[in-house]
């Protein structure tokens, strides 16, 4: 009986000589720096031509993905001349293994293989996935890497793909729309804030205009006070943050050429206590001028 | 702004259509209501040129105005017509009447309104083409300008009429090409890799398509080719460089001719490599969507969002752009490059 039907580990005994472990080892190492050159070069490439960088940079995941499954074909098949008994037995040994301990690795590869085939985002984009956000540089067999706002890089797990929506602001494209939003007293001209804002979005030197991509004020009205929203977009997004201080900053500089004001209700008795010192200094100056009379 | 002194031009070259088109839409003016006309062409293209012309063409009925790059443009529209007669108003550049922020289209909006509330008059205007993209979208202004014509890149036989006017014939020498001139449809490129790390070039090979050369033979067949003497031969190249642009192909020419003589493989090709950080780029558009533009114009605009002292001196280091006496002009060498910079920046 056991002649006929070795056990897993006499198997691997059998297959693994001295030769067949440097094979697989050289393999590796040769795909390694083939990835490596290769998504050099893309990276290169998506810098020197950046009005494609995203889609150039959507190339690496898959080939990354076929260069592994490659390399686990040419292993199976050639270095290890695997019998189909042979599988058969390293299958049992796998799912042992996967069953005990590395299950959670294992979903995350299954994960990782549905983001390249399904494509819910790509290197390059900027998304938001469960607890994380951030553009993604990386899409890994087991992880996605996220670049967030404050410069950290995170790994999340390409299992969160079966657990978490995904939210991806531009899918593809470098242009991705930001919302910004100005409070402003109930008492303001609504009208003209609303012309300064479209006109300091239609001005930034970060906007993206085209007949698909519009800009679009919303006014809402609030009991204490009014609510000027600006949908736009930014021409990269790596330039989201700037883009939207942008708006904020010169949209806040002509309101306050105009007399709009942040709401009070926000900042409660912040412009009684201005007009106040205003009068006093004005008082003083008043008395100064007529002393030195 | 005021009123424009020129020498009165006799003829233009290359833009035979264009004017058909003008003289066109003219004539027909006075049957109906009259059609505005937007002339449309980027940097050092002949807009003015053609402005000129056309404007000769009916110097009775006509008014000509050129926007001044310093801004000025606080007197009336309507000032600026002299008499009952005059149905034609010309305005030259008229990109120059708005800034990039925020307040910075009144003057503009106060034109268009004085076009929309006077249809007895024919405007005939003139635009940056990179400004005029930019008003599209935003201002929408084709719809005040029904009538759009973009000026062409004038063609090499029009830029050798050009340039060789000053000489006589024979005068200059042309001499031939000495590479090899086998042209093939597919070529063995270099791409050049700096490796700042490692602080070493790598030239990568790449397969570049001959994409002259198929269009060549798509469209004229090789005979024409054959038959072009080494000084067609000279202006085509000049002209594939300049993009038609005069004052370019008049550096290009003055770079390239040496002791009377054009050698046409080693005709001069303006290059450059800057490094420019997104600010300084976008000062660069600003000034190449506006052709030539004040100092202070492009103070106003930017405000203090960006050090301009700082990113002027940058494009000057790279020639990029040119500042004399306040006026800030983008080199005509640099038009293609700016441009490509630009779209490359997403600002187009």
């Amino acid at each position: 009986m056991s002649d006929s039907n070795p056990s897993p580990a006499e198997v691997l005994l059998s297959i693994l000589s001295v030769e067949v472990v440097l094979q697989v080892v050289l393999l590796i190492i040769s795909s390694y720096l083939f990835i490596r050159v290769i998504v050099f070069i893309l990276l290169r490439l998506s810098e020197r031509f950046e009005q494609h960088r995203v889609r150039i940079r959507m190339i690496a995941p898959i080939i990354k993905i076929s260069v592994y499954f490659v390399v686990l074909y040419l292993i199976a098949s050639y270095v290890l001349a695997l019998s189909s008994s042979q599988v058969v037995a390293f299958s049992a040994v796998t799912g042992a293994i996967l069953g005990f301990g590395l299950k959670d690795l294992f979903s995350d590869l299954v994960g990782g293989i549905v983001v390249i085939l399904e494509n819910p985002y790509h290197v390059g984009d900027q998304i938001k996935m469960g607890d994380y956000y951030g553009e993604v540089v990386d899409i890994g067999l087991r992880a996605t890497k996220l670049k967030t706002p404050d410069d950290n890089t995170v790994s999340a797990p390409n299992s969160l793909i079966f657990t978490e929506s995904v939210a991806s602001g531009n899918y593809g494209s470098s242009e991705m729309m930001i919302v910004t939003d100005m409070f402003m007293d109930p008492k303001s001209d609504a009208y003209l804030a609303m012309r300064i804002t479209e006109e300091a979005a239609f001005t930034s030197k970060y906007i993206y205009l085209d007949e698909d991509h519009q800009i679009t004020i919303l006014l809402n009205e609030f009991p204490s006070h009014l609510r000027v929203r600006v949908k736009a977009y930014v021409n990269d997004l790596r330039y989201e943050f700037k883009f939207r201080s942008d708006i904020t900053r010169r949209s806040w500089k002509a309101f306050s050429k105009y007399g709009i004001k942040a709401p009070e209700a926000f900042f409660p008795g912040y412009y009684q206590k201005r007009d106040d010192s205003d009068r006093r200094s004005s008082d003083r100056s008043d008395r100064n001028d007529f002393t030195n009379i | 702004m005021g009123k424009g002194v020129c020498s009165i031009p006799m003829n233009i070259l290359g833009f035979d259509k264009e004017r058909e088109k003008v003289e066109k839409a003219i004539s027909m003016s006075g049957s109906e209501q009259a059609v505005n006309i937007a002339i449309i062409a980027g940097p050092y293209a002949g807009k003015t040129t053609f402005m000129d012309f056309m404007y000769y063409q009916f110097p009775i009925i006509s008014s000509k105005v050129k926007i001044s790059c310093n801004g000025n443009y606080k007197r009336d529209w309507g000032e600026l017509l002299r008499n009952d007669q005059e149905k034609l108003f010309f305005i030259d550049d008229c990109h120059l009447l708005y800034r990039r922020r925020v307040d910075g289209f009144d003057a503009l909006e106060k034109l268009l309104n004085y076009i929309a509330n006077h249809p007895d008059y024919m405007f005939i205007t003139s635009w940056n083409l990179f400004s005029w993209e930019y008003l599209s979208k935003v201002l929408h202004i084709e719809k005040h300008f029904p009538c759009q014509i973009y000026l062409p890149e004038l063609e090499a036989e029009d830029i050798k009429t050009v340039l060789m006017s000053p000489y006589d014939t024979g005068e200059v020498i042309f001499e031939p090409d000495n590479k090899n001139t086998i042209e093939h449809f597919i070529e063995f490129r270099k791409y050049t890799l700096q490796i700042k790390r490692l602080e070493r070039t790598i030239n990568i090979p790449f397969l570049k398509l001959n994409y002259s050369l198929i269009k060549e033979k798509l469209y004229n067949g090789q005979e024409k080719k054959k038959d072009l003497t080494l000084e067609d031969m000279a202006f085509v190249k000049i002209k594939n460089i300049s993009s038609g642009n005069i004052p370019l192909s008049r550096i290009i020419w003055q770079k390239s001719l040496q002791n009377s003589t054009i050698k046409v493989d080693e005709i001069y090709t303006p290059s450059f490599d800057a490094e420019l950080d997104y600010d300084t780029t976008f000062i660069g558009f600003l000034i190449f969507s506006m052709g030539r533009v004040s100092l202070d114009v492009l103070e106003d605009t930017i405000g203090d969002e960006i050090d301009i002292t700082r990113s002027l001196a940058l494009l000057r280091k790279h020639n990029l752009v040119e500042v004399k006496n306040n006026i800030c002009a983008v080199s005509p060498e640099a038009i293609k490059y700016l441009g490509s910079i630009a779209k490359k920046a997403r600002l187009t």
